[in-house]
């Protein structure tokens, strides 16, 4: 049976707080617990926000004694992202990092972690050759669906920080998909306009990946958008269209949006994702993967 | 008890319906009753002088002659002109036009106008506020700043950091 490479997906956004972190859980959440998809994924900011949200009980405000210890001991035994990007760019012949469980954090059956380290702060300044790192992403993908102990994924989820690292480069020079969240304001959505129109200039030469924008906190009355958030995904929807046509890239608004709901704040910390807006990602998901054929 | 907040919105908004279906009635019988009233005590009624002239003001209630489509049409319309530089055409078509179009236009674009009854100036201001809005994301004009700057610093060789 021939293996089939999961569908790798890397959520960006220049603007923080738009949702990134949020939606980038609770889609891995939805689709590891409601279907039999089995799914890995990333933190790649150094700030940390998805790795401490896992990490954090909700009851108690501490540290889950399950991820703190695994934790320690992936530090310990130098089992991290940042660790892994050292021995990548270290001048060896082979990129020598094996990856197992000590690596890859198992928050459910079939839902899986690579946690954030402060050293990823570091990284910038070490770190001098960008196209030294940019097959970094897709190796170390490439050794974990080799690994015959670590079992295949159907889907990798990347939450990357709010700004262009080398490992948000590294990224989107192998990802299938960039997901970009949107909020129904006049700053969110200029930050849309900005990416489409700088992407192409921060990958070139290479092939830029398809770039699917959705709305997020979308405030609704009745069953449908407020006039303001139609507003507003009318806008981005021409803003999207024009960059498709100017800087000849793939991308496209997606119908589905995901409501505004206060419930979504505790999603990460134990509160799991709101059941109403259970189908808010199961749509989102439908059109990313009609998206990528 | 409700499944979902929607669920629990609709009933509500099922409920304030059905108040305002029977306050109207309450108001058409207390009328007829304060007409018969009228006619047998006429003086004790002194009619009130505001009543009339503000019956014959256009009301921004009054129901708008345009449909949801044909209020997006003139929108991107106005965006058009806008962003061809046709500005005080824009705003002469807003100024001309009937105060509840203008309202229920302003309602499209979901303008955020606190008030119950925002006056002309609000709501014109309002639709201003989203043309403006429209332009700024248009990539075309992002494009051309960038390319401006461009320009700048080829025709202006002074101002780019790296001088030979
Ligand atoms: N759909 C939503 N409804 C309500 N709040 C949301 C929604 N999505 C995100 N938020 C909230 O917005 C804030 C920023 O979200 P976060 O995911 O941290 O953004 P980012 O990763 O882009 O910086 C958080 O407080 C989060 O709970
Ligand atoms: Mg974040």
């Amino acid at each position: 049976m021939p293996d089939k490479s999961p569908k790798t997906i890397a959520t960006i956004n220049f603007k923080g707080g738009v949702g990134k972190t949020t939606v980038t859980w609770c889609l891995g959440d939805v689709l590891s617990s409601t279907s039999n998809m089995r799914g890995l994924m990333f933190d790649l900011d150094a700030q940390m926000s998805l790795t401490q949200a896992i990490a954090l009980n909700e009851a108690t405000g501490f540290l889950q004694e399950r991820f703190g210890k695994w934790y320690e001991t992936a530090r310990q035994r130098k089992k991290t992202i940042f660790d892994a990007l050292d021995a990548f760019t270290k001048p060896m012949p082979h990129f020598d990092f094996p990856v197992g469980f000590d690596f890859i954090y198992q928050i459910t059956k079939n839902f899986h972690f690579i946690p954030s380290v402060e050293d990823l702060y570091w990284q910038e300044l070490e770190v001098f050759d960008r196209d030294g790192v940019r097959g970094f992403i897709g190796r170390l993908l490439g050794k974990i669906s080799n690994n015959r102990q670590i079992p295949p994924y159907d889907f990798v989820l990347f939450d990357c920080p709010p700004s262009f690292t080398l490992l948000s480069y590294s990224v989107l020079s192998c990802c299938d998909l960039v997901l970009i969240p949107v909020n129904p304001d006049f700053f969110a959505s200029r930050g849309v306009a900005l990416i489409l129109n700088s992407l192409r200039l921060r990958i070139e030469p290479h092939p830029l990946p398809k770039i699917g924008i959705f709305m997020n906190k979308a405030k609704t009355w009745g069953n449908s958008p407020t006039k303001e958030v139609q507003f507003y995904m009318r806008e981005v929807q021409k803003v999207c269209d024009e960059a498709a046509k100017s800087q000849a890239i793939d991308a496209r608004f997606f119908k589905s949006y995901i409501r505004e709901r206060v419930g979504i704040k505790r999603a990460i910390t134990g509160g799991g994702v709101p059941p109403e807006m259970i189908s808010d990602f199961q749509d989102l998901w439908r059109e990313c993967v009609e998206f990528l054929g | 008890m409700f499944r979902t907040p929607e669920e629990e919105t609709r009933e509500l908004a099922k409920e304030i319906r059905e108040l305002k279906d029977i306050l109207r009635e309450i108001s058409r019988k207390l009328g007829q009753i304060e007409g018969r009233v009228k006619r047998v005590f006429p003086t004790a009624f002194p009619s009130l002088p505001s009543q009339g002239v503000r019956t014959s003001v256009p009301k921004i209630n009054n129901p708008p002659t345009i449909s949801s489509q044909e209020a997006l049409n003139i929108y991107d319309e106005l965006v058009k002109m806008a962003k061809e530089g046709r500005k005080d055409e824009v705003q002469r078509r807003l100024e001309t036009m009937g105060l509840p179009d203008l309202a229920f236009l302003s309602r499209e674009l979901g303008v955020p106008v606190g008030k119950n009854k925002p006056s002309r100036k609000v709501l014109l201001n309002g639709v201003l506020g989203r043309i403006s809005e429209s332009m700024m994301l248009s990539t075309s004009n992002l494009r051309e700043r960038i390319n401006n700057q461009q320009d700048i610093e080829k025709t202006n060789p002074d101002i780019s950091p790296e001088k030979p």
